[in-house]
């Protein structure tokens, strides 16, 4: 965010996560980390509704940076860095995730 | 007095190439395979094969940005930061922005390697013949100058360059795109066959055939000879390829030449100017600018190949003045710097397809579809000349593809960890005509730091591109539509002259002095030992991607000019 954004842009986002903070504040008396699981996705979602910009912008990097993440990639995704041959059109088996890379 | 013979020995070589890309790599092998003593004078810096790919083994975690661009360096490079090439991982490829200064009439996107191989290692590998239908094109139609070859003079050449570079791709017998030597053609997706079919039924026997690409589907002698092997299929080709599966002249040319003996390679050195001496109508060698020291050295030579890739070479030959050529080396047509060509594309279609949901593949195939042209050929007959291909693609959604919805939560990471639905892309690549108008020239007074005079841009695409965009668009949406896809998208992204990095002409070939720079040898007419053997000879542009041609032109006027030199023409 703070290297590939320009000024204007990351202003707008870290006001935005500010603004979540001081609703969940206000709404549950406590910080967004302190939040039960189920109180999360609720202030989340209403985040989607209030303002859907920084959720959408959140919602990026979020998932681009656990994807591309060691753990993301390795654990979540199917990891192969060498392939070493290519096939263009085998059966999609049951349980196979998508490819990290 | 003995110092200074030993010197200018020691400066002396038969040949003196002028860049080390695809088309000076081929002059050095050619050459010196043919028994030459070379130098091969490179501005960029060293690149080491495999050892110097840095980042080509990188997992997306190793990196800062994962490949993005920082707003910094968006900033320091307002120019290379208009399109993909440059990039976190290929940042150091590539001549910064700092250092370019080139000037833009009109805009113009030049992308100018700084490394020894040139863009032969960021280079997107597909190579196509041209054909008949191309070296005739201008001759029927009245356009520019007839070239002064045709497709038999340079198929054997074609044929030479695919055996040793190493090309895979389909066997098709079309007459508008002549078949290379192949090695096994890569597979397509399942969406891709589907498109295949339906474009073959549906639109009267058009084809769509696997990209041709010069990545090793099959290492052969030729190529193992030179320490090349099989593609590992990881699709990271752009940062080096550890395997040397793909041509470069780091994985190819280089070591070929390098073990002859007969190579000097110096890198760091820009090649200012071509001396000339006039009581022997013949260039006597190079003057250089030391990048580091700004030291001028000269380098003598029987005969120079300037392959500094087409605005590089013309930027030497604009700047190699003498009494007999006041306005640049070659130059008695004035039509030196004109003629400036480029292919226009970012425009096409894409759409999702509902089957296939139950097929996925292995591997990451560093290559795409081919759609040979089909306009004004045959009975075709549109409103504007010339056609295009398209370059495209099969994929299946990943982890990003709900992005731009308001889903998230444990549900949502765990469908993003299934494959999305197939998507089908379709991009076209069209040609443009040779304009005396689009010209690159040299600025009067503004120099860069080395010294070297600033080009300047005066190049744009007119009717008869804005008309074939048309059909660019139009073609691939109806087929993608006629394929049954869904949300097809109609995208046109905007096209300016540099973006394809397929420059070409400015030092055309042609039949006759008057209105032409080379001859059909490549050969400058009025200089017989300085041949131009990169995309600066073309007389018009073709619609397919052109490196394979300059290699082939570049082999072709290697083997010319060592039976000169032998006849002692030259
Ligand atoms: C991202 C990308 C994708 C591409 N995809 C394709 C593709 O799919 N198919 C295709 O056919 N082509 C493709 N191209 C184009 C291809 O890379 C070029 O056509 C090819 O590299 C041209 O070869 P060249 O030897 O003429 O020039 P280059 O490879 O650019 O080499 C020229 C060399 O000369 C040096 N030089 C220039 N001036 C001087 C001087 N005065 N003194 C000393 N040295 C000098 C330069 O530094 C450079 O190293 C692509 C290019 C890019 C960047
Ligand atoms: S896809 Fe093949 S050629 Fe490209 S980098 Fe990987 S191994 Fe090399």
């Amino acid at each position: 965010m703070r290297d590939c954004y320009v000024k204007a842009d990351q202003e707008k986002f870290y006001n935005g996560l500010a603004k979540f903070e001081e609703g969940c504040k206000f709404a549950y008396g406590k910080n967004f980390v302190e939040l039960s699981a189920d109180e999360k996705k609720d202030a989340v979602k209403k985040m989607t509704v209030a303002d859907k910009e920084t959720f959408l912008r959140l919602k990026e990097l979020t998932v681009t940076g656990y994807f591309t993440s060691e753990i993301g990639a390795t654990q979540a995704l199917a990891y192969l860095p060498i392939p070493g041959r290519f096939d263009a059109c085998i059966p999609l088996e049951p349980g196979q995730k998508t490819w990290a890379l | 007095m003995n110092l200074n013979i030993d010197a200018i020995k020691a400066q002396t070589f038969d040949a003196i190439v002028i860049g080390s890309g695809v088309s000076g790599g081929w002059a050095a092998k050619e050459l010196t395979e043919k028994g030459l003593k070379v130098i091969m004078i490179e501005k960029g810096k060293m690149l080491e094969h495999i050892s110097g790919y840095e980042n080509a083994m990188k997992d997306p975690w190793d990196t800062m940005y994962n490949g993005r661009l920082t707003v910094q360096q968006r900033e320091s490079h307002p120019k290379l930061s208009r399109d993909y090439p440059y990039n976190e991982l290929t940042e150091k490829y590539w001549m910064n922005d700092s250092d370019s200064l080139y000037q833009e009439e009109k805009r113009f996107d030049w992308y100018r390697p700084d490394i020894v191989g040139g863009k032969s290692i960021m280079w997107g590998r597909q190579s196509y013949r041209l054909s008949d239908i191309d070296f005739e094109a201008n001759l029927k139609e009245g356009i520019a100058v007839d070239w002064p070859i045709r497709y038999k003079d340079i198929a054997p050449w074609y044929s030479y360059v695919e055996k040793f570079a190493g090309i895979s791709g389909e066997k098709l017998n079309l007459p508008q795109l002549p078949d290379s030597e192949f090695l096994p053609a890569m597979p397509m997706y399942c969406v891709e066959e589907h498109v295949k079919k339906s474009i073959f039924d549906k639109f009267g026997g058009r084809i769509m055939t696997i990209g041709r690409v010069a990545n090793l589907s099959a290492a052969e002698k030729a190529q193992m000879g030179v320490g090349r092997s099989q593609c590992q299929y990881r699709n990271k080709c752009s940062l080096g390829c550890p395997y040397g599966a793909y041509f470069s002249t780091q994985s190819s040319t280089l070591p070929a030449a390098m073990k002859t003996g007969r190579l000097t390679l110096r890198t760091d050195a820009i090649v200012k100017e071509i001396m000339y001496d006039e009581n022997k109508k013949r260039a006597t060698g190079v003057r250089i600018i030391d990048k580091n020291t700004l030291e001028v050295t000269e380098f003598y030579s029987k005969i120079v190949f300037v392959c500094g890739s087409t605005l590089g070479s013309t930027t030497v030959l604009l700047n190699s003045i003498s009494n007999r050529f006041p306005n640049g080396m070659g130059n008695d047509s004035e039509q030196l710097g004109h003629n400036l060509m480029d292919h226009h594309f970012r425009i096409g279609a894409s759409g999702d397809w509902e089957g296939g949901a139950d097929k996925y593949y292995f591997g990451r195939r560093a290559n795409g579809i081919y759609i040979p042209r089909y306009r004004n050929i045959g009975n075709d007959k549109r409103d504007y000349l010339r056609g295009f291909g398209y370059q495209g693609g099969g994929s299946r959604k990943n982890w990003a593809r709900k992005n731009g919805d308001l889903s998230f939560g444990a549900d949502m990471k765990e469908e993003l960890t299934k494959p999305g639905e197939w998507t089908m892309n379709l991009g076209g690549f069209g040609e443009c005509l040779p304009y005396y108008e689009n010209r690159v020239y040299l600025h009067k007074t503004e120099k860069d730091k080395w010294g070297m005079p600033v080009q300047v841009f005066d190049a744009e695409f007119k009717e008869n591109e804005r008309k074939m965009r048309l059909d660019m668009m139009n073609d691939a949406k109806e087929m993608l539509e006629a394929a049954g896809m869904k949300n097809v998208r109609a995208f046109d992204n905007k096209s300016y002259p540099g973006m394809a990095i397929h420059e070409m002409g400015t030092a055309r070939m042609g039949r006759d002095p008057k209105t032409s720079v080379l001859n059909g040898n490549n050969q400058i007419h009025a200089v017989p030992n300085v041949f131009v053997t990169d995309g600066a000879c073309m007389t018009s542009a073709s619609c397919v991607n052109p490196s394979l041609t300059y290699m082939a032109l570049t082999a072709r006027a290697a083997d010319f000019a060592v039976k000169e030199l032998k006849k002692k023409n030259l």
